[in-house]
């Protein structure tokens, strides 16, 4: 129970902070700030979302061609550095063990060790996912509308154009991470600059049940996370100018549960993603 | 509490979610195998592994250990596949693999990376304990066996001990996990037990 609060505050430190890379960055993303007037960078894409709740996601870039050339770069670039390092070490290091060898003093330290070789293996960058991790919500809000039904959050936050997937409601804290990884098959979707993709609404209530499916069937088991927006469910009025578009969603293959989280994988979406056992059945191609 | 709770509950309801029965053919997304990578064994390796003892007396044990010791086994199921598939569970329940290190490029300069090198450690201990990792490791592995649709039953505590490990802030080194993932995929791929199947 102590610890809830400390979580807390910790979740609420770096949910301001996305998780970018500084050399090249690959994504960069920050929230809308709920002000009265909306200007809009036409150069950056933006994600929009309304939730029913307080909403917690982070999402990774799919690689592009271009990012994989520049990822491969750094890791080359950080490989021939760490050889470097290894070479000089390896270099010094029979006189530092002879030199062990040779104190017989009380200051004698361990026996220096010896000097191992880099290779792409043991590389320590991060992988590319990580790496271009973006977490928005649940502070940041760009809007809160009361109704009947309870409030209506919504987030708006640019972000570099390209393809991006779910990777969950996950927030991360080095060694100490929360939430959910959909590690296990997931959705993604395309941003392009000067667009806002429209994600719908996150949450259950505007979920309505298909009746003519059995209850062995997963579609009707499990609501899925977004429902496109509705016609009662009107964007936020300060984004009447902006370009907004529905976002095409398709599915995703598993990834690693780099955050040390729970594990489990986004609930079936009628035409974008299902499961037979941990097969993902990708619904945007017809057989 | 009641946060983890329900993102225990989340990642319960959607693992146990029964997959589509579907008869029409369907087009499975390309590459959505483990991310780790098809692990296998050897002949030998397995050769070298005896079967474990599953028999013991349900009436000595209490029901409620069985949230931390049991074994999966699904029907139909060859060596091969069910270490392949305990293999990739194994691989998303321990949890952190890439350890956040403030020489990691393009992660120190993040808030993350600054916050972890000061109280990352102590907070991960205060926050997720050696016996909340342990937890989670369990969670983790019903999860996703649970999705590949492997069934479970309790086992007897010294049963269970014998062919698997627990993990928490220390991790289990390669030569003592690999054997006992090879017996717990015999067991999986094994004679279809008679006991009653728990919850996933």
């Amino acid at each position: 129970m102590r610890m809830i609060p400390i979580l807390a505050a910790l979740t609420g430190l770096i949910a301001t902070s996305p998780v970018m890379a500084r050399d090249p960055v690959f994504v960069q993303s920050a929230p809308v700030k709920d002000q009265p007037v909306v200007r809009l960078d036409p150069a950056k894409g933006y994600i929009l979302v309304d939730s029913h709740g307080p909403l917690q996601l982070m999402l990774m870039k799919i690689p592009s061609a271009e990012d994989r050339v520049a990822y491969t770069a750094l890791r080359a670039e950080r490989l021939a550095t760490l050889q470097r390092r290894y070479e000089r070490a390896a270099k010094a290091y029979p006189a530092q063990m002879e030199a062990w060898r040779k104190d017989r003093s009380q200051l004698r330290g361990d026996r220096p060790a010896m000097p191992i070789a880099p290779t792409d293996e043991t590389l320590d960058t991060l992988p590319f996912e990580q790496m271009t991790a973006v977490e928005f919500g649940p502070l940041n809000r760009f809007g809160r509308v009361s109704r009947a039904n309870g409030a209506i959050s919504t987030y708006l936050q640019s972000i570099t154009p390209g393809r991006y997937r779910l990777y969950g409601p996950v927030s991360s804290i080095p060694n100490g991470s929360v939430g959910i990884c959909y590690c296990m098959g997931s959705i993604g979707f395309a941003v392009k600059a000067g667009e806002v993709v429209d994600l719908g609404i996150a949450g259950s209530e505007t979920f309505v049940y298909d009746a003519t499916q059995t209850a062995e069937d997963s579609f009707s088991r499990q609501p899925p996370l977004f429902v496109a927006r509705p016609e009662s469910m009107p964007v936020n009025a300060r984004l009447k100018d902006a370009r907004i578009v529905p976002a095409t969603f398709f599915p995703v293959g598993k990834l690693p549960n780099f955050y040390g989280v729970l594990v489990s994988r986004i609930a079936p979406m009628p035409g974008v993603i299902a499961y037979q056992r941990d097969r993902i059945i990708d619904l945007t191609q017809r057989p | 509490m009641r946060y983890r709770t329900m993102l225990v509950t989340m990642a319960m309801a959607v693992a146990g979610a029964t997959p589509l029965v579907a008869q029409q053919p369907v087009v499975y997304l390309a590459g959505d195998g483990s991310p780790f990578g098809l692990a296998t064994a050897t002949d030998a390796e397995h050769a070298a592994q005896t079967m474990p003892d599953l028999s013991f007396d349900p009436a000595t044990v209490d029901p409620e250990s069985y949230e931390k010791y049991y074994y999966f086994h699904r029907p139909d199921t060859d060596f091969a596949t069910a270490f392949a598939d305990i293999n990739e569970c194994d691989d998303y329940a321990r949890g952190l693999r890439t350890a956040a290190s403030p020489n990691i490029p393009g992660y120190a300069a993040s808030l993350p990376g600054a916050v972890g090198g000061l109280i990352g450690s102590a907070a991960a201990d205060l926050i997720v304990g050696s016996g909340e990792r342990r937890r989670m490791r369990r969670i983790n592995m019903r999860a996703c066996m649970g999705i590949k649709e492997y069934r479970r039953y309790g086992l007897e505590r010294e049963r269970w001990q014998a062919f698997h490990f627990e993990e928490g802030l220390n991790a289990v080194s390669e030569e003592d996990r690999r054997p006992q993932l090879i017996r717990q995929a015999m067991v999986a791929s094994g004679p279809v037990p008679t006991a009653k199947v728990l919850p996933r």
